[in-house]
């Protein structure tokens, strides 16, 4: 009940709005209830707009619309998008208590990096992810390679226990790297997680810039329209599709920034650690020689020989199955890595394209100045970012 | 020569003295030696799947090398051009580069990775139908 109650709402700010709503945005109690009141105060707006003569009042009540569709954004379905991504919800807090504190609506239609990237700056989260390429490069890098070739377990010519020391040998080496590719998993999956919220927030990111490019193509649209724009050749589209990431990834609940840094020193401690067998192998040899000759004096030693094939079976089943899985985990933080900076990079593009048309639309009032063609610029960054921001891993 | 002669009569005269322990410990190292000579054979067909783990190893780390490699090099070229765009305000350009990326990132490299380390990992299947 509730849940078809919290749907048919969102149909409601879907078709009567005209805000694209993504399906599950309201998730509380708190949200149906700001979603009520908004819809409240859209229908009010909506009727006042009708009774309006004067095209500057027209104008005027037009842009509360917009900025009061822009608040509900923030309140909602932002805040829904950004739901697992704490840096996301930092980021909303502070620009609605900005907002507040101001009462400027124009200072939510800014992104916090836009003043750096106009300015041809370096952004935080480029710098982020600048820092991990060294960390990428050393993750592609082979680490177990040539010592799946080396575990053999050599040993040296002891009369009848050869075999016995081979095992020995073979059993530890095995051991030590079932441990070494399950560590290295464990990491990456860290690893990973880290990535997703860097790519949750990214996406937050993008999902609010597209609408507020949706947003500046549709004011444009229907309240400057035909009337003051240059017509100067080409087609415009502005049927853009509208829709929030955030649902379907899976997020760490923890700040693990700091995780981040050292998992990748330990991992790439892995290679070190792995050479580290052949040095030790000598010593191995002794011991292994001493307890295997006990082993075989021992009632018990068919018993050993049988638990170690045992143990053997179990390690290579473990390296079976980890090594795979090892690197798709791989695979998948770098392809996270790479929409990460591509979302980045689009981003810059979006937004030295879309600043300067918002600022002639929403604060400098000069509409007249605005030709066809920045508005087909806008609507093409504005779809290329949606299609970046919406790669799936 | 002497030595050789003297171990043979002390075995000998020990299996006269201690038959049945005599044969229990002949038993006993033949035990063994098949033992061992069966550890030899599990430990050679684990050397067998360790060669093949590292096979899949050494062929996934070169793909995700080739693949992410050549992918950032083209990518970091449309970056180069994106942010030169950026800076000298020529927005036909920063559309066509914000284009190129998007032509490279929207395809997703690992669809054709996942699906090639599944078929890797099942025995049942042959290669070549990848």
């Amino acid at each position: 009940m509730i849940s078809s109650n919290r749907r048919r709402l969102e149909r409601r700010v879907r078709d009567e709005i005209m805000i694209p709503l993504p399906d599950n945005t309201i998730d509380s109690f708190a949200e149906e209830r700001l979603t009520r009141t908004f819809l409240k105060k859209m229908s009010n707006l909506a009727s006042n707009v009708q009774n309006l003569t004067s095209a500057e009042d027209s104008l005027k009540l037009k842009k509360e619309i917009a900025a009061q569709k822009l608040e509900f954004m923030y309140m909602v379905p932002f805040l829904a998008s950004a739901r697992n991504s704490s840096d996301s919800i930092q980021e909303i807090q502070n620009i609605f208590a900005t907002y507040r504190e101001s009462g400027n609506i124009n200072l939510m239609r800014h992104d916090k990096s836009e003043s750096k990237i106009l300015a041809g700056e370096i952004t935080e989260e480029e710098r982020e992810i600048d820092g991990y390429s060294s960390d990428i490069e050393r993750i592609k890098r082979a680490a177990y390679s040539d010592t799946l070739k080396e575990i053999k377990g050599n040993g040296t010519k002891i009369l009848f226990m050869q075999s016995l020391i081979r095992n020995k040998i073979r059993e530890g080496n095995l051991r030590d790297l079932s441990n070494q590719v399950r560590g290295d998993f464990a990491k990456m999956q860290q690893l990973g997680k880290r990535a997703n919220e860097i790519l949750q927030y990214v996406r937050y990111v993008a999902f609010r810039n597209i609408y507020l490019g949706v947003e500046l193509l549709g004011f444009i649209r229907n309240n400057v329209g035909g009337q003051s724009l240059n017509t100067e050749n080409g087609s415009l589209n502005i049927d853009l599709p509208l829709e929030s990431h955030g649902s379907s990834l899976q997020i760490a609940s923890t700040n693990i920034s700091n995780l981040f840094d050292s998992l990748f020193r330990n991992f790439s401690n892995t290679a070190q650690t792995l050479s580290g067998f052949k040095i030790e192998s000598r010593k191995a040899v002794m011991y292994a020689a001493i307890a295997s000759l006990l082993d075989s004096l021992n009632e018990i030693r068919t018993k050993k020989i049988q638990n170690s094939a045992k143990r053997q079976e179990a390690y290579l089943k473990d390296l079976e199955r980890n090594v795979p899985k090892l690197e798709i985990e791989k695979a998948a933080f770098l392809r996270a890595i790479e929409i990460i900076k591509a979302i980045i990079e689009t981003n810059k593009g979006f937004i030295s394209i879309y600043a300067p048309l918002r600022d002639k639309v929403f604060i400098e009032e000069s509409q007249q100045n605005i030709s066809l063609q920045d508005i087909n610029m806008l609507a093409q960054a504005v779809s290329e970012y949606n299609k970046i921001s919406h790669s799936k891993i | 020569m002497d030595n050789q002669i003297s171990i043979k009569q002390t075995i000998a005269s020990l299996i006269n003295s201690h038959p049945q322990e005599s044969l229990a410990v002949i038993q006993d190292a033949k035990e063994f030696y098949l033992q061992c000579k069966q550890m030899d054979l599990v430990a050679k067909q684990s050397d067998e799947r360790l060669a093949a783990i590292a096979m899949k190893y050494k062929i996934c780390e070169d793909f995700l090398e080739k693949t992410f490699g050549e992918r950032e090099k083209a990518l970091s070229n449309d970056y180069a051009v994106l942010n030169k765009a950026i800076e000298t305000n020529d927005r036909e350009l920063i559309i066509q580069a914000m284009k190129n990326i998007s032509s490279i990132v929207v395809k997703s490299p690992l669809e054709d990775f996942e699906s090639f380390v599944q078929l890797f990992n099942d025995e049942s299947k042959p290669l070549l139908d990848f």
